[in-house]
């Protein structure tokens, strides 16, 4: 099997290789695109969000939140992100138009791995949802946020599906239309806390937009940002951010699930129920 | 007294560091020159206990020794620790099971083998079904 290595070829083509790797990397740096910017400098776009996403002094155009993606995200193009739930959402859809006619039956196998994958499975499914959690619920104030969490969330049902069987969430009561609730909630959660300020708006008279999250001098509604909890003292909770952020953990983490599990779901069933070839 | 506990354990730290750079550069020659699909598993394995857990528990053991960190330092332990008791239980499972499915779909069988007792039992007891 070994064979004799390190002929003249090889290492002229692996020389060859690396200088074409070489030369594409420095064309593209330096005449393709833009350069690329020194790290001590921002550009515009970006000093203008860092400047005021949390800065108290300034609270006219602020997100009361002392992360800048999910400021972004959930707030100054907040609109963009719930389309992009919906397609998600008409995506899974399309996902279950594929097992339409399948319809469950009373008990699925529970025969995953062994025993050691089973064992370690079992230890290891039930931390990943508390990171998922974490991630999550700390979306406002540090990296992370609704859709990250809800994926990590999925691992942990991927994990339980590979390993201990898709019996295993199935006969647990993990149910499709279950899972679409879930999801469903989500979203109806997602489309009130966006309409809330417009409709308070209109009944006080003011001017108020879709998914506003803080007090504006020319729209005079806003979420708040603090709250006085006993026992935790002053929390930031940065207005709509940490409600969006949980109602999309709901949806992406119900969702993703529901798409591993009808990926999981045996071929010979699905062939009997008719939906497939 | 203190002050040389607390030596003690930057250094172990710092072996620890080292120790799991020289395993991973032995596992990675591993991976190269071993022939079989079993026997690259135990160096990948090496690669991930001998090269994962043994700088993490390092780095925890380091931090902890830094007083300029503050309180700060319990968090990078902390995570430290966690990470490498999650990579400790969760890399021998993944090597066990791909081991496991390879051998159970008979996709490569372990040669040169002077005796297979796991394939003698898997056929009699397909053969019983």
């Amino acid at each position: 099997m070994a064979e004799k290595t390190g002929s003249l070829r090889d290492i002229s083509l692996a020389v060859l290789a690396s200088l074409i790797i070489i030369l594409f990397a420095i064309a593209l740096v330096n005449t393709m695109t833009i350069s690329i910017p020194p790290q001590e400098q921002h550009r515009w776009l970006s000093w203008e969000f860092l400047t005021s996403t949390y800065n108290w002094a300034v609270k006219k155009t602020w997100a009361a939140s002392p992360e800048v993606v999910t400021s972004v995200l959930w707030d100054y193009r907040g609109l963009d992100t719930v389309y992009e739930t919906s397609v998600f959402f008409l995506a899974i859809i399309g996902g279950l138009m594929l097992v339409r006619n399948y319809h469950p039956g009373k008990k699925y196998s529970e025969k995953g791995m062994s025993l050691i994958a089973r064992t370690i499975t079992k230890i290891t499914v039930v931390s990943v949802p508390v990171v998922a959690a974490s991630v999550a619920l700390h979306g406002h104030l540090t990296p992370g946020g609704g859709f990250q969490g809800g994926s990590i969330f999925a691992v942990a049902s991927l994990l339980a599906i590979v390993a201990l069987g898709s019996g295993f969430l199935l006969n647990r009561g993990w149910s499709k239309s279950r899972l679409l609730g879930f999801r469903t909630l989500g979203l109806i959660i997602i489309a009130s806390v966006a309409l809330t300020l417009p409709v308070i708006g209109l009944l006080d008279g003011v001017k108020a937009y879709v998914i506003q999250n803080q007090y504006k001098p020319w729209a005079p509604v806003s979420f708040g940002y603090t709250a006085n909890i006993p026992f935790l003292g002053i929390i930031l909770y940065s207005g709509t951010l940490v409600f969006l952020n949980l109602a999309e953990f709901l949806a992406v983490s119900a969702g993703l699930s529901l798409a591993f599990l009808i990926i999981s779901l045996p071929r010979e069933e699905l062939k009997k129920s008719g939906g497939i070839e | 007294m203190y002050e040389l506990v607390e030596a003690i354990i930057y250094y172990v730290g710092i072996v620890m560091v080292i120790l799991g750079g020289i395993l991973d550069l032995i596992a990675s020659i591993g991976m190269n020159r071993f022939k079989n699909f079993y026997l690259r598993l135990h160096a990948a394995t090496i690669g991930s206990i001998g090269g994962g857990f043994y700088p993490l528990i390092g780095i925890g053991l380091v931090v902890l020794t830094i007083h300029s960190l503050g309180t700060m330092k319990y968090y990078v332990a902390g995570i430290a620790f966690t990470t490498a008791f999650f990579l400790l239980i969760t890399a021998p499972t993944g090597s066990h099971a791909l081991a496991q499915g390879a051998h159970r779909a008979k996709i490569v069988l372990p040669e040169p083998a002077v005796v297979n007792r796991l394939l003698e039992d898997e056929e009699k007891v397909e053969g019983g079904e």
